[in-house]
């Protein structure tokens, strides 16, 4: 069984690029949240009515979330993070419409956490001065050096992976789950109608698509939002 | 709003346990998979495969040394 991302097509140019699944999935949930905040951004009122309530309420808890975890001096940082909750979620949500997810894909998981990993240090260089900021490197004593800048970039490393195996650890358990249950149809003579993936799996996608992903994103951001935080203190 | 911040550093908390774990088993496997291919290319067999391993597990402390005294720092300065 095959569980890497298909290559939907491929770009001319260069020897030919190839375009996974992932890629074009997040297209897809990219062009769902844009419509969202077209959509959700037009028109406001002074009392808030509607579709302009579920907006206030989703934009109120980011922000308060921001604010209770980096401090009230840091609550720019939730656009930020209200964007890669909001798409973390989205990508985490997409294997209950039978899609593959994006966060199914190192590449995924490991350019987000490298914009966090760029963050983190941009953001403390920037709050302590450049000067500043590298001397934390040579604390408590010099010799420590190599160790803290490992330290340092094991951040990233475990931050993708820990979102990588969660989700395609699900992936792969789902559609062990659907082929078996294939087996088990064709098996009582109902190989052409497969009647037992109607019902059986939706205990396992409740666990592993909604309770992982949901819990999986709500760690990244407040992870990210904590590594910042430190780094800025 | 005591009763809020509160909620705060328990969901902030509950994420930073769930990291330690993870956070000291990188920098060890990492350890290994730099030190079995330094190995390789220069034909020492077990010698920088063990030393890679020993800097993995100090890396590892050193990350749960920054998590664990995240707050500490914090409350002496107050």
């Amino acid at each position: 069984m095959e569980f890497g991302p298909k290559v939907i097509f491929e770009i001319p140019i260069l020897g030919g690029i190839p375009v996974t699944e992932t890629v074009v999935n997040t297209w897809l949930i990219m062009l769902v949240l844009t419509v969202l905040a077209v959509i959700g951004g037009k028109a406001f009122k002074k009392v808030p009515t509607g579709r302009q309530n579920v907006v206030e309420v989703v934009v109120d808890a980011i922000n308060k979330l921001t604010i209770q975890t980096m401090g009230e001096d840091k609550k720019t940082f939730a656009s930020y993070m209200g964007a890669l909750f909001l798409f973390l979620l989205c990508a985490n949500l997409f294997g209950l419409l039978g899609l593959r997810p994006p966060t199914a894909d190192v590449n995924t998981t490991f350019a987000l956490a490298a914009l966090t990993f760029c963050m983190i240090h941009f953001f403390g260089a920037k709050r302590k001065g450049v000067g500043g900021y590298l001397k934390g490197f040579l604390e408590p004593i010099p010799f420590l050096l190599p160790l803290n800048i490992l330290s340092e970039l094991a951040t990233p490393i475990s931050l993708s992976f820990r979102l990588f195996g969660n989700i395609v650890g699900g992936l792969i358990i789902m559609s062990l789950v659907y082929g078996g249950l294939i087996g088990l149809s064709s098996a009582v003579g109902l190989g052409s109608f497969p009647i037992f993936q109607a019902g059986i799996p939706i205990a396992l996608h409740l666990y592993f698509d909604v309770f992982a992903g949901v819990l999986q994103t709500f760690i990244f951001v407040m992870l990210s939002m904590v590594f910042i935080s430190i780094a800025m203190d | 709003m005591a009763s809020n911040r509160k909620k705060g550093n328990v969901l902030e908390n509950i994420a930073l346990i769930s990291y330690i774990g993870i956070s000291m088993i990188i920098p060890i496997i990492g350890g290994v998979y730099i030190g079995r291919w330094v190995d390789n290319r220069f034909d020492t067999q077990p010698i920088f495969l063990f030393a890679c391993i020993i800097i993995g597990v100090i890396v590892a402390f050193i990350n749960l040394f920054k998590v664990a005294t995240k707050d500490v720092k914090k409350k002496q300065r107050k």
